[in-house]
Parts: structure tokens; sequence; C-alpha cells
């Protein structure tokens, strides 16, 4: 362990001690945790030293929610447990007992002068509306109030299995992997207290992040160049999934108590208190009673924040304020029923099949490179389609067989909620990557025998998408714009044969679709819609054995020529689709949304 | 003709069947619940479950619950006995409507405590707290139960005295002078019970102690039981003995009382219930010995009234006590002789000894409002018996109260 001297052999064993609390104990309130850490990672890498500012300000940003409460711990108190754990094995049960015999004192005191404080978000209605507190104006707070606040003190330490950083030409790439130990100070009624490992098996979180070298990246208080941009963002991304496997614990789960059913709309008392964001799923829980007796909570419903209620009393907020949230899954919802988080980063990834109509002129995929100079040819100074095919006679000079107009292929798109940055909800920025197939054959008699040539289409859009939602279904409306790319590659050309080519356009694009919402994080969808591209602006062809790349902007070829005149992406489409919603991703695609809140 | 009647019939039949179905009962379909606390002298706090088939439904439930709760299971429950039971049984349903079942329910709480669906519905937990002394009034309006004036007319304004515990031969007014803690108890009882139109008192004079030593030599061999022998002193129907203690637990303090009501003239134990404050970390000791003894009082007094509804069936207690001081040539037949008279004009007596020079009895008697008139039929009826005028028994008032009739038989 980097943070202290540690035998070579060091080995973090995952014991099994203690079970995961179950859905059964899930708090009809929620009760703030109080979270310290000792401001150190566990690795074996010394080299991860120098990250734990970077580390301290990623858990800053993302581990210390404002649904928590931090706790500082003494540094001389974290001096000794360190001394005295780096003796150890360091396996889980020997950290607990190390805490135990170092930090317990200093925190259970400490935990002891914040509880009646918590204590007073345990207290229940049975105990508010009692003698002592309606009529002699006593507290509310009970030992049992003061004992539960006494159980939710938590330490977490991180461990780093392991972090790399390399630049490969001009890009520095950066990755760490590691997991979160979190230790529950459990306090049992006759007031003996004691370290717990929470969870027997931490979720292995990995972030990673790149950045160009030499370009500068601006974050919310500096910039930094791009081989920190990528530590920082390893970093960011690893914090990030790490708090996403802590919300998911019920342990640190957020939950409320439905209190109000408006038509499809219900509230529940969180809200800023507690850190949620416009269009956070919960899921809707409530409790069955078996035939033995026992009761086992079920999942029934779905719903997504529409307004967050300022409960916060320390910003001004009342905490009876409810937030409202609305409803996609399941009916029948009733007072009393639990919202859980459902915690997910806010990233959909979405694979359709998808038919697209287009305008590739086979003129435009003169097989060899004699031909573009011969009469009628694009090089040939007058340049003149049925000349050319004239004089080129019985021969077939084009690679495609007729002009291709459509094209089946696969898209993989990425939805990103902007929700939490516009407040806006069901508001995405779209970034769809297209490939797609062409249903054209080629012509074997204008190209060599013996080779294949094969043409796709690529296409990368990006631009904003709103979902109308109705309970279970939703209808998007998608705008885009973006660049079209035709290829065509000969696998084995002959000398002055065409080897590939590549046309290229920018467009616009709008998509409507329908949506269902199988379950929470699965949808199904079907799309129609229409890409206005104008004409392309820019080809290559390269043809084996020609040192140069025939470059078809070269005296407006691409734009002048008859042979490329009717080539154009513009076409409908339609297209069909699986959705899901990410729990975690290594490295966010879409985290330069975000560079602007990244305190590092 | 007759197939065609036969058919109306069953047509008809079939017809009325789902007409007569039989009516939803009015009564609770869910009877969970679990007391919390006295709230105040009328009011309890239960925690209740209903039953429905919506969350709704089953809030409706759990207050009928409550107030089932109340009448049938709770430790102070209303109906005592099995004719008052059987006496409700006809009033039930509508007491149960659900026009009628707010007029006892003064606060239900907003949070849903818990909540389970069942095969029979959802089940859902509420606080609720019902006016049980509206209730009790309503009922005895009715003549469900006796109402409490009733009682207390039926034995001419019973009290109770309330005293604290002390150790034997030790003072218990000098305990009350002397401890907050114990005085906080005895505000408590008294609050209680004045506030249920009981009369109380709480011996704090030290003219009561004059008046225990003028009864002392006509109590002499009684058990010396300070208490005791006020109650019987001052004539009290019922007298407490409390206890009051504030304990550590972790994370707080529990106020913890004691609480014993007995019967005077027996010195019989008509029940001792504990109760216990919430454990609660920075209350005062009198908030908590309030909290705790709100908890053990009513409880008592449900028991001390379960007692006077048996009395009204046989009259009122009291305690005789014959001290036989003249010569007589068999002081044993002297004793006979009161036996034979008191079983002319008492409906029970237990004799608890006799000996030449006393002879001791409880007795009960429903003809005479007050000891006053007890004393003189029995001296009137001792005056014309013959075995009496035989042995020249006469017959002296020593000491005579609420509770107790001390004499002196004497040779005329």
């Amino acid at each position: 362990m980097a943070i202290m001297k540690l035998p070579r052999r060091t080995v973090i064993t995952m014991t099994v001690l203690v079970v995961l609390a179950s859905a059964m104990a899930q708090e009809r309130t929620y009760v703030t945790k109080t979270i310290s850490t000792i401001d150190r990672v566990i690795t074996r890498d010394p080299s991860v030293q120098r990250l734990q500012p970077l580390i301290d300000k990623g858990f800053n940003l993302h581990i210390k929610l404002p649904r928590f409460a931090y706790q500082t711990l003494d540094p001389s108190v974290v001096r000794n447990f360190i001394a005295d754990a780096s003796a150890s094995d360091l396996s889980a049960e020997s950290v607990a007992r190390s805490m135990d015999r170092t930090i317990l004192a200093s925190y259970r005191k400490a935990m002891l002068g914040r509880s009646k404080a918590v204590a007073e978000q345990a207290v229940t209605e049975v105990e508010k509306e009692s003698s002592s507190v309606v009529k002699q104006k006593e507290s509310a707070v009970t030992s049992a109030d003061i004992l539960k606040a006494m159980n939710t003190g938590y330490i977490y330490i991180p461990v780093v299995t392991s972090y790399k950083e390399e630049v490969k030409e001009k890009t520095a790439s950066a990755e760490i992997n590691g997991y979160m130990l979190w230790y529950h100070l459990e306090t049992d009624a006759t007031g003996a207290s004691r370290f717990v490992l929470v969870e027997q098996k931490p979720d292995l979180c990995t972030g990673t992040g790149t950045g160009t070298m030499g370009t500068s990246y601006s974050l919310k208080r500096r910039s930094v160049e791009g081989r920190e941009f990528a530590r920082i963002l390893a970093i960011d991304n690893w914090a990030k999934n790490l708090s996403l496997a802590m919300r998911r614990n019920p342990e640190f789960s957020l939950s409320g108590e439905v209190k109000d059913i408006r038509g499809s709309e219900v509230s529940a008392t969180i809200g800023t208190r507690e850190g949620i964001n416009i269009d956070e799923g919960f899921t809707l829980v409530d409790f069955y009673e078996k035939d033995n007796g026992e009761v086992e909570p079920r999942t029934v419903g779905f719903f997504r924040a529409k307004s967050v209620a300022n409960n916060d009393p320390s910003g001004n907020g009342d905490p009876k304020q409810m937030s409202v949230f609305a409803n996609y899954i399941g009916h029948g919802y009733e007072r009393g029923m639990i919202l859980l988080e459902h915690p997910r980063m806010g990233l959909d990834i979405d694979i359709r099949a998808r038919y697209t109509q287009f305008n590739v002129p086979k003129t435009s995929t003169i097989a060899f490179f004699d031909s573009y100079s011969k009469p009628g040819g694009p090089l040939s100074g007058t340049p003149d389609v049925d000349l050319f095919n004239g004089v080129v006679g019985n021969a077939h000079p084009y690679a495609l067989s007729d002009d291709a107009t459509s094209a089946i292929g696969v898209d993989l798109n990425f939805r990103y909620n902007l929700a939490r940055l516009m407040n806006t909800r069901q508001l995405f920025l779209a970034v769809d990557l297209s490939g797609a197939f062409p249903m054209i054959s080629t012509d074997q008699q204008a190209i060599s025998s013996g080779t294949t040539v094969v043409p796709i289409l690529l296409s990368g859009y990006i631009g904003p998408l709103k979902k109308f939602w109705f309970t279970r279904a939703n209808l998007n409306i998608g705008v885009g714009v973006g660049v079209d790319w035709f290829h065509l590659s000969n696998s084995s050309p002959s000398y002055g044969e065409m080897e590939s080519m590549s046309i290229a356009s920018i467009g616009a694009k709008a998509e409507v679709g329908l949506e269902y919402l199988v379950t929470p994080d699965f949808m199904i969808n079907v799309n129609v819609g229409y890409k206005f591209g104008i004409h392309p602006f820019s080809g290559t062809v390269k043809f084996n054995g020609i040192a140069d790349e025939l470059d078809l902007t070269q005296n407006n070829i691409i734009i002048d020529s008859p042979f490329y005149k009717d080539f154009n992406f513009s076409g409908p489409s339609a297209s069909i689709g699986i959705s899901y919603s990410l729990p975690s991703l290594s490295s966010n695609p879409f985290s330069g949304l975000e560079t602007s809140r990244m305190d590092y | 003709m007759k197939l065609c009647t036969a058919i109306g019939i069953v047509f008809t039949g079939f017809i009325a069947l789902p007409l007569s179905s039989p009516a939803q009962s009015n009564l609770p379909k869910c009877r969970e619940a679990v007391f919390v606390e006295s709230f105040s002298p009328s009011e309890v706090n239960i925690r209740a479950k209903g039953l429905g088939e919506d969350v709704d439904a089953a809030e409706s439930d759990a207050k009928k619950s409550a107030v089932y709760y109340v009448l049938y299971n709770a430790p102070s429950k209303i109906l005592q006995t099995p004719a008052e039971e059987e006496a409700f049984s006809k009033v039930a349903e509508t007491i149960f409507a659900d026009e009628t079942i707010g007029n006892y329910i003064t606060f239900v709480g907003n949070d849903i405590l818990s909540r389970v669906n069942t095969k029979d519905g959802v089940k859902v937990e509420k606080l609720v707290r019902v006016n049980q002394q509206r209730l009790i009034d309503d009922l005895s309006q009715q003549g469900i139960i006796a109402s409490h004036e009733t009682l207390t007319e039926a034995f001419g304004n019973p009290f109770i005295m309330v005293l604290p515990e002390v150790p034997k031969g030790q003072n218990p007014i000098a305990a009350l002078q002397n401890s907050p803690n114990l005085k906080k108890g005895a505000e408590v009882i008294e609050g209680y019970l004045t506030s249920r139109k009981y009369d109380v008192q709480v011996p704090e004079q030290v003219e009561n102690l004059s008046e225990l030593a003028d009864a002392h030599s006509a109590l002499k061999g009684v058990e010396d039981d300070n208490a005791y022998k006020l109650a019987l002193t001052i004539g009290a129907d019922v007298y407490i003995v409390y206890n009051v203690d504030v304990q550590s637990v972790p994370f707080g303090k529990k106020g913890v009382v004691g609480c014993r009501a007995y019967e005077t003239t027996t010195g019989r134990l008509l029940g001792t219930e504990t109760g216990y404050s919430p454990e609660k970390p920075g209350s005062t000791d009198a908030a908590l010995i309030e909290m705790a003894m709100n908890d053990a009082i009513e409880k008592v007094l449900t028991k001390i009234n379960a007692y006077w509804k048996e009395d009204l069936r046989i009259g009122q207690q009291y305690k005789l006590i014959i001290k036989i001081t003249g010569r007589f040539d068999d002081p044993l037949a002297v004793g006979d002789m009161f036996d034979d008279v008191l079983k002319g004009m008492t409906t029970k007596r237990k004799q608890n000894a006799a000996t030449e020079k006393t002879v001791d009895y409880i007795i009960w008697q429903n003809q005479f409002e007050n000891t006053i008139g007890l004393f003189r039929e029995l001296s009137k009826r001792v005056e014309q018996n013959n075995d009496a005028r035989q042995m020249g028994v006469k017959v002296k008032r020593l000491n005579v109260n609420r509770k107790m009739i001390i004499l002196e038989a004497t040779h005329a």
C-alpha cells in the first residue's frame, strides 16, 4: 500500500463479512448518512500517490454528494490507523479491526455529537404526536432515534488496483481501475460500536480519458494540457462510476415515500437536500405478504423526477416540500409505496437496423484511372457522360452496375440526457453513427476478375433530440447535422484499377421516432427520417500503382462534373432498434460537455 | 297452475337472491392495533392497522380498528364485562358506521407507518388518536356501560388517596415534601384523577398524622403500614401507592413508575402497573416521570373501575372493628351476637378475626347511604337483640369514617 510501508505481498482480500442490507429494510424516509475518509488510496503502485490530490477532488465531486454529511477525521487518528493497518494482512476484516482500535473512539464521539441533528430526521410521526411533544413541547427525539443516527456513519477507503498512462503519437490516454471499501459504524442498543464492511464484493470500476498533446482544455477554474486532461478525465470517470456503484447499494440509495398522487404523477419528500435532479429515475416498490407471512418487496413501477423541490433548510428550503415524479411504467400506485433510486449515468446506447435511401450514381465509380482521361471522361477537359460511354463502347467503365439508391445497415447511437445541464426534461444530445451497405451489385465486367468491390455508406450526426412521453411510450423528434461518407474499396485491384474511393458530404437530418419502455432501462423504437444532404464537396480516388490519389476537388470535378452531379446523400430512412440505459461506462464520450463543471 | 306458481316462486327467488345478499358489516376488517400512550386523560394514541381494497379504504378501516381496540383490547378497555360486550354488540354497527366513527377520532396521522399487500387487500398502519372519554360518555348515555357518575353516586362519591411508597415505618408525607420527583408523580396522578372526576386526596398536611395517631390505638395490631392506616383514617375508598425512578440508558434516560392500588377496607391489592416513558435524551426528570405515570395510571384506573362495578352488585364495603371491653362471661358470645345482627343488615360479611378482645369484619351493604346510618341501625339492632340484652351489651362509637367503623362493646 503506497500510503504506508507495505509488505511486498500485500493483498486486499475480500471476505464475506456483512450481508448487504436488503430492500426489505428500505427506509420510508431517507436519513442523512455521514461519510468520512482517510484521504488516502490503498494501492500497490507508489506512482498513484501523486494522483491523490486529483482523486480527492474527484471524490469531492462525485462521492461527497448532497445526500451525505461529511465528517473530517482527526489526522493523528488517521496516521495511527495507517500504521496499525499496515502491520496487518490488509484483509477487509483486519482493516476493520484496525479501525476499531484506532479510529473508533474519536469517530464515535464525533457521531454522537452530530447524532441529535441527524436524529431529527429519523423522528417518526408517532413520536412527534406524543403528548410530551405536543403538550410539553419536549423534543420528539428519542434514544431510539439517537441510536439510529449513530448507525449512519460510514468510512470509505478507495483501492486502486491499476493505473496506466501512455502517449501514442499526439494522443495521451490514461486508465484507472479500482473499487471502494465502505465501512459502517455499527452501534447496538447497549451502545457498543464497531466497524463492519458493507459490501462483500464491491464493484470494480474503471475510468479512462484521452487528451491531445499540446492542446489546452478549460476546466472550471483552470486550463490544463492534454496529458493532464487525460489523467483528470480518467479519474473523473472512475469517481463517477464509483459513485453510481455506491448509489446502487441499498445502504446509500435514496428512498422516499409516496405522499400524494395527482393523475399520473406522485409526490415524495426528497429533493435538493438529497441532491436529486430532474429526469433521474426511481423505481416504485411495494411490499407483499407471502403465504408464510414473510414480506417481500416488489418493483411495481418506474418514475422520473419531473420537478425537484427545495427541501433543504440550509438553502432556504422547506423540508415539507415535495418533488414531483412522472409515471412511466406501472399503474394503480398509491400513497405509502416507496420510490427507490435507480441510478444511471444518463447515457443511452441505441442500436438500430436502418434502411436508407440516397443517390450514388454509377458514373461516380469509374473503375480504372485510364478511363478518367478518355474523351468525355472526368479529366478530359470536356466531361460528357454520353460521349464517355460511347467512347468506351461496350466496355464497362463503372464499378457499380447501376446507381446505388438504397442501403441497409446498422446504427450505433448515443443519447446523452441534458436535463441536468439544461434543466429541461428528456432533452438529449444525440450522436448517431451509422454504417450501411448499399443494395447494389458491382459490375464484374468492369473490374478485375477475382476481385471484390465493397461499397459502404458511413455517417455521423449530432444534434438535439426531445422525447414527448405518453406514459410508457414516447414520440421523439430529433434534428442533427453531420457528415456522410461513401466509400468503395477494392480487395485486389490490378494496376491502374481503383483501389478505393471516398466521397463525403455534410448534411442535416430530421427524424421522428416512437419508443416503448419495456423496462426502466430498455426500450424498443421505430423511426422515420429524412436527410438533407448537400452536394459532396470532397472526394478522393486511389488507384493501384498510381502514386498520387485523385483529388476530386481538383478543378471542381466533384462539383461541376456531370459524373458526380447527381451524387447526393439526401433521402428518407426508416429504422427499428433497441435502446439501453447504461449503468456506467469507463469513459463518457460526452465528458467534454461537462468540463466547465470539473473542479480539478 | 301449480306448476306455474312453483316456477314463479323459484324465478322470484333467483331475482331476490342478489337483492338480499347480506349488507357489509361496519366493523373493522383488520383488528390489529398497538397501544402507544395515554395522550391525555381523555385521549389515547393507538397504532392501528386497517385493511381495504385500496389505501383510502384501508385508512378508513384503521380508524375503526383503533376504536375497536379501545373498546375491546386495550389495557384500559372500555367494555370490561360480558354484559357490556353483549350490550355493545347491539349498537356496534351504528358506532362503527363511517358517518359516526369520526366522532371518536381526534387525530389521524398523515404518514403511513407501514404498508403491505395481502391476499385480502392492502394493509396500512396509521397513528390514530381516539377520544376515549367521548366514547365512554356516549356508551354511558345509551346505557351500554355504567357511567362514572353512576358508579360514584352509587358509592357516595368515593375518593382515592395517593401516597408515595416508602419503606415501612417511614413517613410518606415527609418523603413527598422532600422529593421533587415524588411530588411530580403525585401531581400527575392528581391531575389525571381529577380530570376523570374522581375525588382525590394527597395527604400533605401533618394534621393527617394526628388523625392517624387518634386512630392508632384502635388500629393497634393492624399491620404497620402507614399508607394503609392513613387511608383507613381518612376514609379513602382506594389508595394508590406509587414509586418513581429515572434510569440512565445508552443515549438518554427513562422514567419508570410503579403504581399499586389497594382497597382500603381490606388492604387488598386491586392492581399493580408499571409505567415506562420513552427513552429520551435531554428530557427533564419531571417530563419523564409524567410520561411514565400517564402510562401506568390509566391501566390502574381501569382496575379500580372494575372493582367498583363489582361492588355495585353487592354494595359498598366497610371495615368494622368491634372492641370488646366489658366484662362478659363469654366474650366470644358477644362476637356471635354481632354476627347474627350483621347477617340481617348486610349483603355480605367476612369475619377476619374474632377474639375475646376484638372482632374484625369486612361488610358489604347497600341499604344505607353512609356509615352513620349504618352505625345507627347496628346500634338499634343490638339493643333489640335478645342475646345482647341478656349479656348486657352496650355499643359505643369509637371512630366512624367513610370506610371504617370502630365500636366498643361494653357492659351496660
